[in-house]
């Protein structure tokens, strides 16, 4: 057993377990730090996978500032209107066999290919690091629509602002 | 750094007019902070001196040839520097509506303006460019502008509402364009419309078919903007509950540069399966005529009249895109051109008689204006005549090469159910008129929003309307002209 099976096998069981104490905790607290912890499995996953600026980025968008959002806006509600919420709706079945289908279909998927262990993550690696080949990208062929943005989040910016504000 | 070897000054030179009105977005911005409470009209005015100035710019850029700019992100040519005058002019007419009226309503901030003057540039680079991901990224900053100008009367909850709807309805198109534009990406490994163009004529029958589905899901998101027939859901609500000078603006500058972005997307990406995209427009210019105008003949407010016949008025305009010859392009063109004075002229009037909050715009309270206020009544009803297709206005022009170019493709039926159409329109367009002229009691008092600039612009649009209607070589041959492809 290589070192390299056993860090996957705890970033993986990080993800996946994590992902299960989403939906067996009963605190919805608790629930968003067992959140944090799946993406930290999966951001490992992705650095495994020699996409090292994807996994940054999970960490910093979805551990950092999603989880943060989601904690606020927990905050923000009366603590008894969170105990009283029903954690299942009636939809909850037809949730899990869409999980189940796919989850079935990725196995048919990785059986079907026998995907080569040897090669896993060979595609990825890009000679020097994909930071600078996703900058090279990014500033380069696509300068301008990365400008556009910037407009944007402006615009998006002066619109929270003048349609929230009350007096301006 | 070998920033040089990709971009240089022509670069910038390329898309010179939406440099200039993203600095003067800026400047409003930083002017807006030091300007008191009761001088904001000053945001309007360096606004306007912003949209006059990138007028001048394309129109001196005129006629320099096609350039492509930032390594194929940007071109450049006759027919985006048209449609770049059409939403500048469109700005500047909305503008000069807004001044007063945002003094009235209390909404007078800077931001106001630097939205306006932003989703502007993004309604150019909309225009002017053949990838899918700027094409994106504009519709997508344009969108978002026209989202928080529907919602900027703070205190009409039709305003809210209606910037809701249309938030939540544009937000699923653009879904629908990323997924386009996602498969479009994954079958020919390009976002550029020459090479998918190039792919598609040689790819095999099963990734045609794929490729004709995404093409339908970027469809999906251009009928939105354009407001054509099964996505048009959100144009009444948004017309009626959006501050008057913007559902002006929004009816015309966003659909001038989706009509020529579409045009871009089925002409020059969509080439080798143009059989199939010309059944698909014939029938929804068809459907999107028919419905927008039989609707219209219950409206009962004025704007909300002006939001189902701006969904027929783009029937109109699909139809010279079905009949995918060069006449029918120019001719679009054009129409957008005469369009524009026609549609923010009748807007204006909706204004005019407008009380504080944005109300009263019923059709019924134009009853006797005519004789209260002639010049007013005479605008009004050249707008109506022209938006009806009578001549020698402007739109009785531009619906002639429409479906005369329909014609010459041998789309008859199109072309007749076009001019069938033209004529239910004139029952509730001339029961605009008969209200002003003939219901009168000329004794009722008018409560009018009585502003020299918007006065201003209702003689600019009858005039515009009158003069390109009874001289419109000049600017059809430019429209003609312009159409590179």
């Amino acid at each position: 057993m290589s070192v390299e099976i056993v860090v996957f096998a705890i970033l993986a069981l990080m993800a996946v377990g994590g992902g299960f104490g989403i939906i067996v905790t009963k605190n919805p607290f608790r629930a968003a730090m067992w959140m944090v912890l799946s993406f930290i499995g999966s951001a490992g996953l992705f650095v495994m996978l020699d996409a090292v600026f994807i996994a940054m980025l999970q960490l910093i968008v979805y551990a950092g500032a999603i989880t943060v959002m989601i904690v606020i806006a927990m905050y923000t509600m009366d603590r008894l209107t969170i105990a009283s919420l029903k954690r299942f709706n009636n939809q909850a079945y037809f949730g899990a066999l869409f999980g189940i289908g796919i989850l079935l279909d990725f196995i048919v998927i990785a059986a079907k290919l026998k995907i080569n262990t040897a090669q896993m993550g060979k595609n990825l690696s890009i000679a020097g690091s994909n930071v600078k080949a996703i900058g090279d990208v990014l500033f380069k062929s696509y300068l301008l629509p990365f400008e556009i943005t910037a407009i944007v989040l402006l615009i998006a910016l002066f619109g929270a602002v003048a349609l929230t504000k009350k007096d301006l | 750094m070998n920033f040089l070897a990709y971009y240089s000054i022509n670069d910038l030179i390329a898309i010179a007019p939406q440099l200039i009105l993203t600095i003067f977005g800026f400047i409003v911005t930083l002017v807006d902070l030091w300007l008191p409470k009761t001088e904001k009209s000053a945001n309007a005015f360096i606004a306007l001196m912003g949209f006059i100035l990138a007028g001048i710019v394309s129109v001196m850029m005129f006629d320099s040839g096609t350039t492509s700019a930032f390594v194929g992100m940007i071109v450049t040519d006759n027919a985006s520097l048209f449609i770049d005058l059409v939403i500048i002019i469109a700005g500047i007419l909305a503008i000069a509506m807004s001044v007063n009226f945002v003094d009235r309503e209390d909404i007078n901030i800077g931001e106001y303006y630097s939205i306006i003057l932003f989703s502007s540039v993004a309604m150019m680079f909309f225009a002017s460019t053949y990838n899918l991901i700027v094409m994106f990224i504009s519709v997508e900053t344009l969108s978002i502008g026209m989202y928080i100008l529907t919602g900027f009367l703070k205190n009409k909850s039709e305003s809210i509402e209606a910037a809701m709807k249309y938030f939540i309805l544009g937000s699923f198109a653009s879904g629908f364009l990323v997924l386009g534009i996602g498969i479009m990406y994954g079958l020919f490994g390009s976002v550029d419309l020459n090479v998918i163009s190039a792919s598609l004529t040689k790819a095999a029958a099963i990734y045609k078919a794929l490729g004709i589905l995404a093409f339908m899901l970027i469809f999906i998101a251009f009928g939105f903007k354009i407001a054509a027939f099964p996505f048009h859901a959100w144009t009444p609500d948004v017309y009626a509950g959006a501050p008057t000078p913007m559902s002006a603006f929004m009816s015309v500058a966003p659909k001038a540069a989706a009509i020529l972005a579409l045009m871009r997307l089925l002409v020059v990406g969509m080439h080798p399966i143009q059989i199939e995209w010309t059944q698909m427009l014939w029938i929804i210019a068809a459907v999107t005529m028919t419905f927008g105008n039989t609707v219209a003949l219950w409206q009962k407010d004025l704007k909300r009249l002006l939001g189902y016949s701006s969904i027929s008025h783009a029937g109109y305009m699909l139809v010279g895109i079905t009949a995918a010859n060069s006449l029918g392009y120019g001719a679009v063109l054009f129409y957008l051109f005469g369009y524009l004075f026609m549609n923010l002229g009748a807007f204006s009037v909706a204004e005019f008689i407008s009380k504080k909050g944005d109300t009263n715009t019923e059709i019924a309270n134009l009853k006797g204006i005519a004789y209260k206020y002639p010049l007013i009544g005479a605008a009004m009803l050249i707008f109506m005549f022209s938006l009806a297709g009578v001549p020698p206005t402007v739109g009785f022009i531009g619906k002639y090469y429409l479906f005369s170019a329909a014609v010459q493709s041998h789309l008859y039926w199109l072309a007749i159910i076009g001019v069938i159409n033209s004529a239910i329109s004139a029952y509730f367009y001339l029961n605009v008129v008969v209200t002003m002229y003939m219901k009168g009691d000329t004794e009722g008092e008018f409560s009018i929003l009585n502003s020299g600039l918007l006065k201003t612009t209702i003689l600019i649009g009858a005039v515009g309307t009158i003069i390109f209607g009874i001289f419109p070589s000049y600017i059809l041959s430019i429209a003609l002209h312009s159409i590179a492809f």
